[in-house]
């Protein structure tokens, strides 16, 4: 955030003020995805600059998956998402670039990962509803039907994931969070497949939930570093599996 | 002793060494070798010179030890056989090298005279575990220079067996070659007869455990440990036994069959149990360092060797009066194994002792390693057929060790099968290399 709005404006050119704008307008008026802005020529005439200058705004928000357009009759440009979801979805796509260029590694996201799962597992241990804890139990006794099940342990772990990330009701640390599910999981799970033992995973949980559901946010931090630290120690055993 | 000819048909305990030789018809034997070997050993005349005759046994005390390292610095400035040689090379005939890591490979010579002794001391231990003339003894080792293959195979000549080689196949070979050949008694390192047995369920080959009686180990620790033990008794259906030897030293333990555990044949080498650090005997009940002198082999003599096998001093016969000192839980560890966590002493194998009490546990890893605060941290990786009891496990080390372990469990088949001597602990302390520990024992 810089110190002085003004001279930051005038650094900025006019479409990157009309993103901002426009930007401010979703935020004010609390627009939820899928709530129409208005076709282009309305919104030119709106913020009072021309055709081209409007379109360069609205790619720089698409860009950050805040907007998109649709054609056609009833068409316009439509919200795409809020500003955390567009928070978590750039943060997303950056992570995804970085990973298939290799330019960061696994053992990197997952240090990363510790160091947002970890405290938001507290938190959602704190502020956990009835209805919250219900919802988590649920999930793990679906893991706990066929602990052996590699795809359904797979589907209860990143949906637990999310969960939490939601309970523990911070909206932009649940956005700064989303690359874990979105990114990280699948080819995480992928690399693992042949190390992971399931039914540990399951007690894993069991220990998160449990935790969330007692409101003891220490043993539920402690529980969430155990399981992700044995992902960590999974992905080294498997790089480690051909020294030997 | 009482082993030196094959006869047939006479009572296996017979055969064995009935007491172990007073002080002072050791110590003249030891005289004997050492007034020997001094005249034309180059490597031993620069350690023996001044202090021979010995007064006594204790006197030994006084002579420096000989390391693996000592032996391998020699062969390296006078390649390749060095000069702990107490002959000129035309009388040796045969010839072994340790399997020890790169750079610390020993070669020992040996002349006809030491081989026969070599083949009397294994012809012992086979005695020991009651194998005969009606025995087919299979050898799963390979044809490599390594001494275990040539000595037992000797050793099962001397008491009449049939050998079966089993060097040369895999494992599933091995068991179908074990299955029609009847063998009835196996000799593998610990860790390869647990393999073995697995290789057989997973392949529908139990039936080659059945004509299998028993199954001598050696090579590493854990053919004493009663969890190793059990099992492989378990999974052969077969008695466990234990012995124990170096290629540089000689085969200096024979298996208790009545009472578990090993013998020292100390009516054939003069035996030490000391502190690795201080040098200085332990106590009866503590553990230290096993330090051998042979007393008969001449070729290649050793004195005050440092086996680097970790063995309790303890002060008790076995039950059944068999002679020389009783070693129950038999080798203990390796001295250049043993690592210092927060403080206590660890042994990886008084882990895997623990882990063998579970069933279901696979291959296993252990790795320390510093913390980022340098807390010294035990890491072990293990396969489990069983994943829940993990957390037993963590809680049995705890409470045998007070050691807190960090249990990583895996799939079954992850980690590298060791099907020879085992590699399984590494070392990462930031204060040491990162090497993987554990000498290749002979």
């Amino acid at each position: 955030m810089s110190a002085d709005p003004h001279r930051r404006a005038e650094r900025r050119s006019i479409s990157e003020q009309v993103a901002d704008s426009i930007r401010v307008y979703m935020q004010q008026h609390e627009l939820q995805p899928g709530d129409r802005l208005g076709r282009e020529e309305d919104l030119a005439r709106q913020f009072g600059v021309s055709r081209p200058t409007l379109r360069e705004a609205l790619r720089l928000l698409s860009s950050s998956h805040l907007v998109r357009a649709s054609k056609g009759p009833g068409g316009g440009i439509f919200v795409a998402a809020t500003a955390e979801e567009g928070i978590g979805r750039t943060v997303s796509a950056s992570v995804a670039s970085m990973l298939q260029a290799q330019s960061i590694t696994i053992d990197e996201l997952l240090e990363t990962r510790m160091l947002f799962e970890v405290p938001l597992v507290g938190l959602a241990a704190q502020r956990a509803t009835d209805a919250d804890v219900e919802r988590l139990h649920a999930l793990l006794a679906e893991g706990e039907s066929r602990p052996d099940d590699a795809a359904l342990v797979g589907s209860v772990d990143e949906r637990l994931h999310r969960e939490i990330s939601l309970i523990a009701g911070n909206r932009l640390a649940a956005a700064f969070n989303a690359w874990v599910v979105e990114v990280l999981q699948p080819p995480l799970r992928e690399l693992v497949a042949p190390a992971v033992v399931e039914s540990v995973v399951v007690e894993q949980h069991r220990d998160i939930v449990r935790a969330i559901g007692r409101g003891d946010p220490a043993a539920a931090e402690r529980a969430m570093r155990e399981h992700l630290v044995y992902v960590r120690d999974l992905v080294a055993a498997i790089d480690g599996a051909g020294d030997g | 002793m009482g082993a030196r000819r094959r006869v047939r048909g006479v009572a296996v305990e017979q055969q064995l060494p009935s007491t172990v030789p007073a002080d002072e018809e050791r110590l003249g034997r030891l005289n004997d070798l050492l007034a020997r070997v001094v005249e034309t050993n180059a490597f031993q005349r620069e350690r023996l010179r001044g202090h021979l005759p010995l007064d006594t046994l204790a006197g030994l005390a006084d002579l420096p030890f000989t390391t693996k390292h000592d032996l391998v610095s020699d062969q390296a400035a006078h390649p390749p056989f060095g000069t702990n040689l107490t002959y000129p090379l035309e009388r040796y005939t045969h010839l072994h090298q340790t399997s020890g890591t790169s750079g610390t490979t020993l070669r020992v010579l040996d002349t006809p005279e030491d081989w026969a002794w070599w083949r009397r001391n294994i012809g012992v231990v086979f005695r020991a575990a009651g194998v005969g003339a009606d025995d087919r003894v299979a050898l799963a080792y390979s044809f490599g220079p390594y001494i275990q293959f040539w000595a037992s195979y000797e050793g099962a000549q001397d008491v009449g067996a049939m050998v079966i080689a089993l060097g040369g196949m895999d494992s599933v070979q091995r068991l179908q070659t074990i299955r029609d050949y009847g063998a009835t008694t196996l000799l593998c390192t610990p860790t390869y007869a647990v393999h073995l047995a697995r290789v057989a369920e997973q392949s529908g080959l139990t039936d080659a455990l059945s004509s299998v009686e028993r199954v001598v180990c050696t090579g590493e620790p854990g053919g004493s440990i009663a969890s190793v033990r059990r099992q492989i008794q378990l999974g052969w259906g077969a008695r466990c036994l234990d012995h124990a030897g170096l290629t540089e030293v000689g085969s200096f333990a024979y298996p208790c069959d009545s009472c578990g555990g090993m013998h020292l044949r100390e009516d054939e080498f003069v035996a030490e149990i000391l502190d690795p650090e201080t040098g200085e005997p332990v106590p009866d009940g503590a553990t230290g360092e096993l330090v051998v002198t042979a007393l008969a082999r001449s070729g290649f003599p050793v004195v005050r060797y440092r086996t680097g096998d970790v063995v309790e001093s303890h002060p008790v016969d076995c039950g059944a009066g068999h002679p020389g000192r009783w070693l129950p839980q038999g080798i203990l560890g390796r001295s250049d194994d043993m690592v210092v966590i927060r403080g206590m002493n660890v042994f990886p194998s008084a882990i895997e002792q623990i882990l063998r009490e579970f069933d279901g546990v696979g291959e296993f890893r252990i790795t320390f390693y510093s913390d980022p605060s340098a807390m010294d941290e035990v890491k072990l990786e293990v396969e489990l057929a069983r994943p829940l009891e993990a957390r037993a496990i963590q809680a049995q080390l705890r409470q045998t060790l007070g050691l807190r372990v960090r249990i990583v469990p895996l799939k079954p088949g992850i980690l590298p099968t060791q099907i020879g001597k085992a590699r399984r602990v590494a070392d990462l302390r930031s204060t040491q290399p990162a090497v993987v520990r554990r000498e290749g024992r002979a």
